[in-house]
């Protein structure tokens, strides 16, 4: 075996990505072919990078877009008033926190024999007063539009930077309307277009 | 939470800690919502300079010299980072998907089968 298991380590990620020149690339084959626990490591490797990048693998959990539109409905109402009530905000707290707590909080929605099978029953998600939004969303570090998208999304201008969706509804961000926006929720009451459009001025200053 | 990085240098290097066989996840899999979940909580325990690496690349499917431009980095330092953000994510997730997709494990503690 020409090559040692650490040598393939540092090469792997490069291999997979077709960055090696031939020598290298053929020193890495025949290792596979000799070293099981290498060619599992490369097996693994493949498998992470296929399962992420298919278009499924971080989309927004059921039902993310009635929750989010339905919290800006509640965060518009509530910023021109500049005053939240004293429960409202302790469980709009809980909300920040829980959502800090996990800043690729999707699997708040989905876990349901993981780390964290409960607490989306804890969540005043179902308040209607209070519709918590769980998951993580990209914004532009560089450019200051104010619009957050879904983390896979391509119109994040910029080198981004990924927040908890109730932090960028707190801090004035609006929904991209090609990833987000454009999944008009049907549930009635929810935000319209309109509404969503005058939200970012209506929260801006809250 | 623990950290996978502690006691490791920035260079780069990164031991694999699981190597048993991870047989091909059948794309189905995807539609189980504890798998995306999964995948999504794994993102969480990675440091945000291999995390952003990461996305761009193998999420967004970005080139490395465009994730490079994005992040302001080298080519090299963008190779860096996503060999140990793969490695990492594939030591968390293997233990629970490795057995016919089940994520029960998924964030136990990895183990070393030398120790």
């Amino acid at each position: 075996m020409g090559i040692t298991c650490e040598e393939v380590w540092r090469d792997i990620s490069d291999y997979v990505d077709d960055e090696l020149d031939p020598k290298q690339r053929t020193a890495l084959e025949e290792h596979f072919a000799e070293c099981r626990h290498c060619a599992a490591v490369l097996e693994g490797t493949c498998n992470v990078i296929r399962l992420y990048r298919d278009e499924r693998a971080l989309a927004p959990p059921k039902g993310f877009h009635d929750r989010l539109h339905e919290r800006l409905d509640q965060r518009l109402s509530q910023g021109s008033e500049e005053r939240i009530h004293p429960s409202r905000r302790a469980i709009l707290a809980w909300a920040l926190t829980a959502a800090a707590a996990v800043p690729l909080g999707f699997a708040l929605f989905s876990a349901r024999r993981i780390i964290l099978p409960r607490l989306e029953h804890q969540s005043p998600s179902g308040s209607p007063d209070s519709p918590a939004v769980m998951g993580l969303v990209a914004v532009s570090e560089d450019k200051d539009d104010k619009v957050f998208h879904i983390p896979s999304c391509r119109y994040v201008h910029g080198k981004p930077k990924f927040l908890p969706v109730e932090e960028a509804i707190r801090d004035g961000y609006s929904p991209c309307p090609v990833c987000i926006g454009k999944r008009k929720p049907e549930k009635k009451g929810v935000a319209s277009p309109e509404t969503i459009k005058t939200f970012k001025s209506g929260v801006n200053h809250s | 939470m623990f950290s996978l990085t502690n006691g490791e240098d920035d260079d780069g290097s990164y031991v694999p800690k699981e190597f048993a066989d991870w047989r091909e996840i059948p794309s189905e899999a995807l539609e189980r919502s504890e798998i995306r979940g999964a995948l999504a909580k794994a993102l969480t325990l990675l440091e945000e300079h291999y995390r952003l690496a990461f996305i761009l690349r193998d999420v967004n499917e970005l080139s490395i010299t465009e994730t490079a431009n994005i992040l302001g980095i080298t080519r090299g330092a963008v190779k860096t980072r996503l060999r140990r953000a793969r490695l990492m994510l594939r030591d968390i997730l293997s233990p629970g998907l490795q057995q016919g997709g089940q994520v029960g494990l998924a964030f136990k503690e990895v183990r070393k089968p030398w120790e």
